[in-house]
């Protein structure tokens, strides 16, 4: 009975947990970092980065990308936008710019997520595989820690 | 997140190397545990990105471990509690050695929206580092081999080295 009790209890905090999370999770936007997961929408220029672009650095002022050797200084305001941002709104992008060490224009520059989300889309290919090799290992384990026993 | 291969190889290579063997397969378990509980409706549903967002903090994977350990019988509980909770913050210790362009982890959850991440390598580079973990998978899992042939069974069941019993998981 108080086993059942404890798991009522704890259920119960679990729920509460993602009732909040998700009720004030999305408000929750105070950084470009978060920004992301908002995946809010941007005004004037839309312009999507290629793949393979990392983010050298941001700041309050610019975001600092980079393409191989190629460098690209991005004036603010940036908004960063998740490719995976709540309403799975992909990036159509209008155009993509060249990365010659170009200063982009503001006024806003949306970046895709997961700049390499070809891999992203492997590694999560690789995840179910290395689920296929945990069960059984797991249940060896199982089974030889049984026998021990 | 690292693939659940790192996951796993690290956790594995963890408990191998853990000289007094207390880490059970629970430890396994509970390694892949939080991309386990979050990822899949993620992935397919990203709008549920919040709701299961909780899985993947500390106050919520001790939740999971304290009723995932209730479920079992009592002699075993603590230990299936323990290796479970320390197997998931590993988990989690792992996760947040990435760096994202986009949000991180919110380990202070619910009492702080403040993610955080150390930004020491971008979530693909574990992807990279693939022959290492398979290399170090068949390292731990030939190690194994080579030491129970070399310790054989014999060894009474609390021997240090001996194999685990039931009252040590």
């Amino acid at each position: 009975m108080k086993t059942w009790i404890l798991l009522l209890i704890s259920l119960a905090a679990l729920a509460a947990l993602c009732t909040y999370s998700a009720l004030v999770g999305p408000q929750r936007v105070d950084t470009v970092r978060e920004l992301v997961r908002q995946g809010r929408q941007v005004t004037g220029q839309q312009v999507a980065l290629e793949s393979n672009v990392r983010v050298v650095s941001y700041d309050a002022d610019t975001l600092l990308l980079q393409q191989g050797q190629a460098r690209i200084q991005a004036r603010i305001p940036v908004v960063l936008k998740s490719r995976w941002n709540e309403d799975r709104t992909e990036i159509k992008p209008r155009e993509f710019i060249s990365l010659r060490g170009t200063v982009v224009p503001g006024p806003a520059i949306v970046i895709e997520d997961y700049h390499l989300h070809k891999d992203r889309s492997f590694k999560i290919w690789l995840s179910l595989a290395a689920l296929l090799v945990l069960i059984p290992v797991v249940f060896l384990e199982w089974r030889r820690e049984r026998s021990n026993a | 997140m690292p693939d659940l291969l790192t996951h796993f190889v690290t956790a594995y290579g963890a408990r191998e190397i853990e000289a007094r063997r207390r880490l059970s397969y629970w430890f396994l378990i509970g390694a892949v545990l939080p991309d386990v509980l979050t990822r899949p409706t993620t992935i397919v549903m990203p709008s549920s990105f919040w709701i299961t967002m909780p899985f993947h903090t500390p106050i919520g994977l001790l939740l999971i471990c304290v009723m995932v350990s209730l479920l079992v019988t009592g002699r075993i509980r603590s230990g299936v509690f323990f290796n479970l909770l320390i197997g998931s913050y590993l988990h989690l210790a792992l996760d947040i050695l990435q760096a994202h362009i986009a949000g991180s982890y919110y380990l202070f959850f619910p009492f702080s929206w403040k993610s955080f991440e150390v930004d020491l390598m971008w979530p693909e580079d574990s992807l990279y580092l693939m022959p290492v973990w398979v290399l170090l998978g068949i390292f731990f899992l030939l190690r194994r081999v080579y030491l129970e042939r070399q310790q054989g069974t014999k060894l009474p069941p609390n021997h240090p080295e001996g194999p685990r019993t039931s009252e040590e998981l």
